[in-house]
Order: C-alpha cells, then structure tokens, then sequence
C-alpha cells in the first residue's frame, strides 16, 4: 500500500480552505440574493432589499444572513419579515384578502369595460339599421 | 377657477406639512408584539465606549428610542427626552429611557453624544440588526416596551406630551 504523499495532503487541505472560504459562502450570498430578492425594500419605492442600498435593506440582509448561518429555512425567513413589518413586505404578496382583490379588481374592470363597448357599438349598430 | 384650484392646492399643502409636523398622542400606534431584548448594546459614553450592555436584564417599563447623528428630527427630541427624563428622575417614575443608535457610526454617534448631552442612556448597534427585530423603518422612532412587549410605537420626532402619554398608556397595560 503506498502511502499517500505530505504534498497531496496540503493540496487537499488547500483546495478544502479554498472551498470553504469562496464555495460555502458563495451559496450563502446566493441564498441571501434569492430571499432579499422576496422582499420589497419598506423606505424605497420598488426596490427589493437584493437591490437597495439604503441602511434598512443593508440591515436586513445582514439578518437573512445571519439567519441563514442559524440554519433557518428561506420560508421560516420570509415569516418573520413579514411579522416585522406586515404582508407588504412580500414582492410576491399573498392571495388573500385585499391583496386577492388588487388581482380580481383590474381584470374584472377591463372584461366589464370591453363587455360595455361591445354592447354599445351593437346597441348603435341596432339604432343605424332602424333608422 | 384656476385661482380656486390654487387655494387648494396651498391649503392640501398647509394641511398635509402640519399633520407631519404637529407631534400628537394620538398618533401613538398600538402594538402588542411580543420582542426578543438579547441585545449586547456598546454603551456610548462619548469617549472610549468599551462598556456594553445587556438590554435583555431590564425590567419593568422602558422608553426606546432609535436615532442616527445624521438626523435632524432626532437632535430637536433630545431636548424633550431629557425633559421626560428629569421628570423620571424628580418623581421616580417607574420608567427608563434608553436611546438606540442605528444605521450609523460610532465615531459619529459618539460626537453627537457630546455635542447633544443626552441625560439618557444610550447604546450603540454594533450587530446592525436590533431595528429589523423592532421593525424600524426609520429615525427617530419610539417603543414603549413592558415584559418583552412592545405595546406603543412612535415614528417622528416625539415630545414630552406624548411621551408621558405612552408611558402613562403602557403602565396601565
């Protein structure tokens, strides 16, 4: 059995620091880019806290991050963003109550207004050829 | 009818700057949040500032307060919490005040301790994440906070008036 060279073992040790310095913390800003990219900055106007640099957003990502390295899950995260500061916070706000309205609301205009205008014009159509 | 939409436009105006401005009670905001005071707060004493604090070891009733040294609103309320604080210290209210800086400098908080004189105690963030646990949006912003509840909130430079009237509202809490 050959045994395995000194220089082979500081390699591998190399290559484990390198990879613990960059890889590991290479995931965990992408982990913290992906959950701040779910929150909507509350001092900015349609920034997420990925894209702001303002002081709040600075302090937040340093809470996901540090939340992140407690092992806390991306969904437990975005909870307790929103028991902070309210389901505002959400880029991507729940379906449910008001909220569900802002979605119902503009489609149900555009149907109702599209099914006016087609009421109308058959309606003056209808008066021209009585006429 | 130009004139007229132009009286309006001044009196929105007056109107909208003046509830900004105006400090009232009634813009005292319920809150009933239960918080998380494990905090080691640096303690600034303007100078050296190698004293920390634990937040979590307080009891009873307490006033904090969030300021930056870059904040206006919160260089005219200093005046109004010391009034508060020498009412404190006077009739040995059951309350204490701690300021909070955040979003901030040490160096810069610290000339503003000694260029403000705050009678109060204030501490220092140095994790940077004490207002995300509070839900600060800005500064300054105010919390009555009893039993590791947070029941009033404050956003804007505060006064004495409305001071005693959240202490006086969280101690009958």
């Amino acid at each position: 059995m050959s045994v395995p060279k000194m220089s082979n073992f500081i390699w591998i040790l190399n290559l484990l620091v390198v990879f613990h310095l960059t890889g590991f913390n290479l995931l965990a800003s992408d982990q913290v880019y992906e959950i701040s990219n779910e929150l909507m900055c509350p001092v900015c106007q349609g920034q997420t806290v990925a894209e702001s640099n303002s002081q709040l957003a600075v302090s937040m990502r340093k809470v996901i991050k540090d939340k992140i390295n407690q092992g806390e899950s991306k969904e437990k995260i975005l909870q307790y963003f929103v028991n902070q500061y309210g389901d505002n916070i959400l880029a991507k706000p729940p379906l449910k109550g008001f909220n569900l309205l802002l979605w119902i609301i503009p489609p149900s205009v555009l149907l109702l207004s599209i099914l006016l205008w087609v009421l109308k014009v058959r309606t003056s159509r209808s008066n021209k050829k009585q006429a | 009818m130009k004139f007229l939409h132009f009286v309006l436009f001044v009196v929105l105006i007056i109107s909208a700057s003046s509830d900004l401005t105006n400090a009232s009670p009634s813009r005292l905001i319920s809150h009933n949040k239960a918080i998380n005071l494990d905090y080691e707060l640096i303690e600034l004493d303007g100078f050296n500032n190698d004293q920390t604090y634990k937040l979590g070891s307080l009891d009873g009733l307490v006033i904090i307060n969030f300021w930056s040294s870059w904040c206006n609103p919160c260089i005219k309320e200093i005046v109004e919490l010391n009034k508060f604080q020498k009412r404190i210290d006077e009739e040995r209210l059951d309350v204490k005040i701690i300021g909070i800086n955040i979003f901030d400098d040490i160096k810069d908080a610290s000339r503003f301790k000694i260029k403000y004189k705050p009678t109060f105690q204030t501490l220092f963030d140095k994790h940077k994440t004490i207002p995300i646990d509070f839900g600060v949006v800005g500064v300054p912003e105010t919390y009555f906070v009893k039993n590791n509840t947070i029941f009033f909130k404050y956003i804007g430079k505060i006064t004495e008036e409305v001071l005693d009237q959240g202490y006086e509202r969280t101690k009958n809490e």
